[in-house]
């Protein structure tokens, strides 16, 4: 059959052989999670013949097989969002080799629909040939002994109410084994109030853990919890700084790995009050006590305390000094002002001045000392009422057709008064034709 | 702000090799350091940092465990990644990593530590820290190669 300009009817692109021909490791993944097409390359790559898994269902969880967990979209893609994701290869905890997948969902016809999620996938690294260890030198009970000392309830005490409420619910934190959600503003503390409460509460005989979740790629972060030779289950406590930032399948990860009895409390810290990027589970099973951090600027009268406690042994801050530091917000808190003495005390010997001092923190004390005074402003209340009162003038004049005697009883005015009005405000009255 | 420095503590320049490229794409300092007091002299001057320090987990001691430690105690801030040259067996990984996490460090690596792998980590906590202390993501890297030309003014106070 011949289209009506007498040519053949165009097929459509077979996009298999377009796939075929390609070195990409490509493969297609139907709305339900099964397996339903890989490319020649992708073969090479995953060292299996696609037929044999045609239809493999892939699932994250611990039941399926471990090469349908690795070639699982993650719940972003799921969701309709194209993702990146680098995993470990299927009987690797660890890697290298890792597998790097892009995975593009391809969105259907109603709204909020797949159809399905094309992937690439691309090894990265070699397995490399595994050594055995020695023996192992324990951490001295004198180090461990000097750290918990370190970490005590005296650093962040300070000497306002507001430092002993603080600390009263830090003590609280310390006395339980519940996961604590840590809520402040960047630089407020939450790591060393976590590594406070590890160490005077009831985990302080097994190690902390600080994980840096915006710092370290979700990988690394992967190996290092639960890869082989993983730490989390010698742990005694666990804190995760902006746990929003990991991928919800490695959070999913972390929910689940921390509902076994043996696991370790979790302390987390972000901050912000509610985190869109953070699993319902996350939130709902890890914020079972909450303690706000409080700014620096709310401490402000614990400065001189704070100051001692950051120099280094044997420095201070003169007076003047103090003074400046005083004026400022600090918007960037503890650690703002952990680095602001520290490099006026490498830059400078002796006591710290505030001439030390960066130049924005001693105008700011200088704006606050000589405040600018505002240009005085006259009140034009005189000018203001002369006008009122010539526009109600004439306005009853005009409305009384010039009878100063009828204006003057509609304004509540004696006829001689309001003459006098009229003159101090120099009115011309037309005279009205009789 | 003085420019963001990756510090490279070991005997030798195995660890600090593999980081030149991305110190140099991104206008960072590469220090090499020997000593537990050239450490501590070169964190003196507040500045975005991360510390490689390798530390063999077989024949590891007392004297490192406190120096990494004291460390951690006076520079909090500072992401330290520990690395060690050896490795260990599955069995012994889990109890000795976690114990130098205990004492500050931030991760810990064993062989192969891969100059992918260094560079994903030296980078990812170094960018992290920079945001921390200036609240503003680190100007983008220059591009590799002898393809540009860098005709761009210095972004740092203290950049060579």
């Amino acid at each position: 059959m011949t289209a009506p300009g007498g040519e053949a009817p165009r097929q459509p692109a077979n996009w298999r052989s377009l796939f075929a021909r390609s070195a990409t490791a490509v493969f297609v993944v139907g709305p339900n999670r099964r397996l339903r097409y890989a490319n020649p390359a992708w073969e090479v790559a995953v060292g299996h013949a696609f037929p044999k898994l045609r239809g493999m269902r892939l699932s994250r969880y611990r039941s399926g097989s471990d090469l349908g967990r690795t070639l699982m979209p993650p719940p972003e893609a799921l969701a309709g969002k194209p993702t990146n994701v680098r995993r470990a290869a299927p009987g690797e905890s660890a890697g290298p080799p890792w597998w790097d997948f892009t995975f593009v969902p391809l969105a259907g016809p109603k709204p909020d629909s797949i159809l399905g999620i094309v992937g690439t996938l691309t090894v990265v690294g070699e397995r490399l040939p595994k050594k055995s260890g020695g023996k192992l030198d324990p951490v001295s009970a004198e180090v461990r002994r000097e750290l918990a000392a370190h970490h005590s309830f005296e650093r962040i005490a300070g000497t306002t109410t507001a430092g002993e409420r603080f600390l009263d619910r830090v003590r609280l934190a310390a006395a339980v084994r519940t996961p604590v959600k840590l809520f402040g503003e960047a630089g407020s503390g939450k790591g060393a109030t976590a590594r406070i409460i590890h160490h005077n509460g009831p985990s302080a005989a097994k190690p902390f853990a600080a994980v840096d979740c915006a710092g370290v790629q979700p990988y690394l972060n992967e190996a290092q919890l639960f890869g082989k030779g993983g730490v989390l289950s010698s742990l005694g406590t666990l804190y995760l700084a902006d746990p929003g930032a990991l991928p919800r399948d490695l959070q999913e990860k972390i929910v689940q790995a921390l509902q076994r009895p043996t696991a370790p409390r979790l302390i987390w810290g972000t901050h912000l009050a509610t985190d869109p990027r953070l699993l319902t589970a996350f939130e709902d099973r890890f914020a079972v006590l909450e303690l706000s951090v409080p700014p620096l600027r709310e401490r402000l009268e614990d400065l001189p305390w704070f100051v001692e406690r950051i120099l280094p042994a044997g420095r201070i801050v003169a007076d003047d000094a103090l003074a400046v530091l005083a004026a400022h917000r600090w918007p960037g808190n503890l650690r703002e002002l952990a680095v602001t003495l520290g490099t006026a005390a490498a830059e400078h010997d002796g006591p710290i001045h505030a001439a030390h001092l960066p130049r924005v923190l001693r105008e700011r004390l200088l704006i606050q000392q000589h405040p600018i005074a505002r240009p005085e402003t006259p009140l034009p209340l005189n000018f203001v009422l002369a006008q009122v009162e010539r526009r109600m003038i004439e306005a009853a004049l005009t409305a009384q057709d010039g009878s100063q005697t009828a204006a003057a009883r509609q304004l509540g005015l004696s006829r001689a008064a309001l003459g006098r009005r009229i003159e101090s405000l120099g009115l011309t009255i037309r005279e009205v034709p009789r | 702000m003085k420019a963001p420095s990756i510090i490279a503590y070991s005997t030798d320049s195995a660890v600090a090799d593999h980081l030149r490229d991305l110190a140099a794409v991104h206008r960072w300092r590469l220090q090499e350091v020997k000593t537990p007091a050239g450490l501590r002299t070169a964190l003196a001057m507040p500045r975005p940092i991360v510390v490689l320090w390798e530390i063999d987990a077989v024949s590891s001691d007392a004297a490192a465990d406190a120096a990494l430690a004291d460390i951690h105690r006076s520079f909090p801030d500072v992401p330290i990644v520990v690395v060690s040259p050896s490795k260990l067996s599955d069995d012994d990984r889990p109890a000795w990593s976690a114990a130098r996490l205990n004492l500050g460090a931030r991760h810990i690596l064993f062989p192969p530590w891969t100059k992918l792998v260094l560079e994903d980590l030296a980078g990812g906590l170094l960018a992290a820290s920079i945001r921390r202390i200036t609240g503003k993501d680190p100007p983008p890297p220059m591009p590799r190669g002898d393809a540009a030309i860098d005709l761009a003014e210095g972004v740092y106070d203290d950049e060579d």
